[in-house]
């Protein structure tokens, strides 16, 4: 009974077109439904139907994306770890792809522009209240100094003058730390290996666009050299065919002179 | 030297972190294609393949190992495409953003077959996904993971939640559409390349 049902195929029974499409039927549907295919004129056309729109899928491709998610490592990481340990928002931003301009700078550049966004606050408030004398009343917390600078001054040049000792002294530490800190050569080589296919990935797609534009002009330049090649011919064949019948006439004419009666 | 995807999920589980960053590489490429396929944005796309190994990271210590990893990664992809095509139900996903460009869409591919049949294949992409756009999700869903990731109906209906049969109807009804939308633009695209033809017919009447 089961192999009754097995081996018969009706037409429009979609499920069944399916497997045998995508060759998941049995062996027994398979034989039967090709046997039925090869009969029926419509099943044919939709099986061969169904093969030209899977081949045209076949081209779908989707846009490129850079994309090189990495976790970064951690000492002692492990995922139980991790997922008790940590609330989900604390580990939502430890994926991230390892594009070069979504890394943190360095500590001490961060402290270098810091320090430089500050002493130029300081500058501007000083120079601001440069007439009045400077009051220095209170020892304001010096990072604080840039917002109080616009009313008075809470620093002395002596103080500017210690500060600046000491961020050089720490940016000079920080600059020799700096080298142990960055990363591993072989972190470092698969940004740069990235940053090369990123970049070969550009190109390519830039030669293409410039191939299929010349592509393009090519082929309008030769429809229009066809155009013109086809005017000219055309004109050649209406020249010809009227010489043909300018001859044809003249034949006649000697053929049967005006006083034979069989003057077409 | 190349591991399977078991054993860099057990070392992953045993807390290699390089381990899963090589799961990441191996199987970037194909979720981001699948998401792509499925909620039509790149950026988006892209935002939930991220998500999408992130929780598989998470949840890695719960794999058994009861599924083969990528179908895994699958599932979780789904859902979380599921959810972003709820959260963006009220607005159409339909149109290609502003900015798209057919050129770029097949970019991906190296240049190894002739430039004509490039130009002409990154056409029939841009018409090929603008047909897959008008097809409900789970059709849509059932189709990508039939012809791009190659899974079999049972591997799709376990994904999908429904039965075989379901799995198969889907994919006879979003090909049905498809062939229907596919003519159609085919002739709308061999109506387009003939409007060149006008030039060379004029030209023939004037003779």
């Amino acid at each position: 009974m089961s192999q009754l049902v097995e081996t018969t195929f009706r037409c429009g029974d979609g499920e069944a077109l399916m497997t045998y499409v995508y060759g998941e039927s049995s062996p027994a549907e398979r034989d039967a439904i090709a046997a039925h295919v090869a009969a029926c004129v419509m099943c044919a056309d939709e099986v061969a139907a169904i093969g030209s729109t899977r081949e045209q899928l076949a081209s779908w491709t989707p846009p490129f994306q850079t994309l090189g998610f990495q976790l970064p490592r951690r000492e002692n990481l492990s995922p139980e770890a991790e997922s008790v340990a940590r609330p989900p928002a604390a580990t939502a931003t430890i994926l991230r792809p390892s594009r070069w301009w979504n890394e943190p700078l360095p500590a001490w550049a961060q402290m270098a522009a810091a320090v430089v966004i500050f002493a130029s606050g300081l500058t501007i408030g000083l120079m601001r209240n440069s007439s009045p004398p400077p009051t220095a009343a209170h020892e304001a917390p010096i990072l604080t100094a840039q917002s109080a600078s616009v009313t008075t001054p809470a620093v002395t040049r002596e103080e500017l003058a210690r500060l600046e000792q000491r961020l050089t002294g720490e940016i000079a530490q920080m600059r020799a730390a700096a080298p142990v800190a960055t990363q591993p050569p072989a972190a470092m080589m698969q940004r740069v290996n990235q940053l090369i296919a990123a970049s070969e990935g550009r190109q390519q797609r830039e030669l293409e666009f410039r191939t299929a534009q010349i592509v393009r002009d090519f082929s309008n330049r030769r429809q229009i050299d066809l155009a013109n090649i086809e005017q000219r011919f055309g004109a050649t064949t209406v020249r010809v065919m009227g010489n043909q019948r300018d001859i044809n006439s003249l034949a006649q004419r000697v053929a049967y002179p005006a006083s034979s009666p069989y003057v077409p | 030297m190349t591991w399977t995807d078991e054993e860099l999920v057990a070392r992953s589980q045993r807390g290699d972190v390089d381990s899963f960053n090589q799961l990441i590489l191996r199987w970037e490429r194909p979720i981001y294609a699948l998401a792509y396929r499925v909620i039509g944005r790149e950026e988006e796309a892209r935002d939930v393949c991220q998500e999408a190994f992130l929780r598989a990271f998470r949840a890695l210590p719960g794999f058994k190992g009861q599924a083969k990893f990528s179908s895994w990664l699958y599932r979780i992809t789904l859902n979380l495409c599921r959810d972003w095509i709820r959260r963006q139900r009220r607005a159409p996903i339909s149109q290609l953003p502003e900015d798209t460009d057919v050129l770029e869409m097949a970019a991906a591919r190296g240049p190894v077959e002739s430039i004509e049949d490039l130009v002409a294949r990154r056409e029939l992409s841009a018409v090929v996904e603008e047909a897959m756009r008008l097809l409900p999700d789970e059709q849509r869903t059932a189709i990508v993971l039939k012809e791009y990731h190659g899974m079999t109906f049972q591997e799709i209906a376990d994904l999908q939640g429904c039965p075989l049969s379901t799995v198969k109807t889907r994919l006879y009804q979003g090909l049905s559409v498809l062939r229907r939308q596919l003519e159609r633009n085919g002739q709308l695209a061999t109506e387009r390349a003939g409007a060149a033809a006008p030039v060379r017919a004029e030209m023939v009447k004037r003779v």
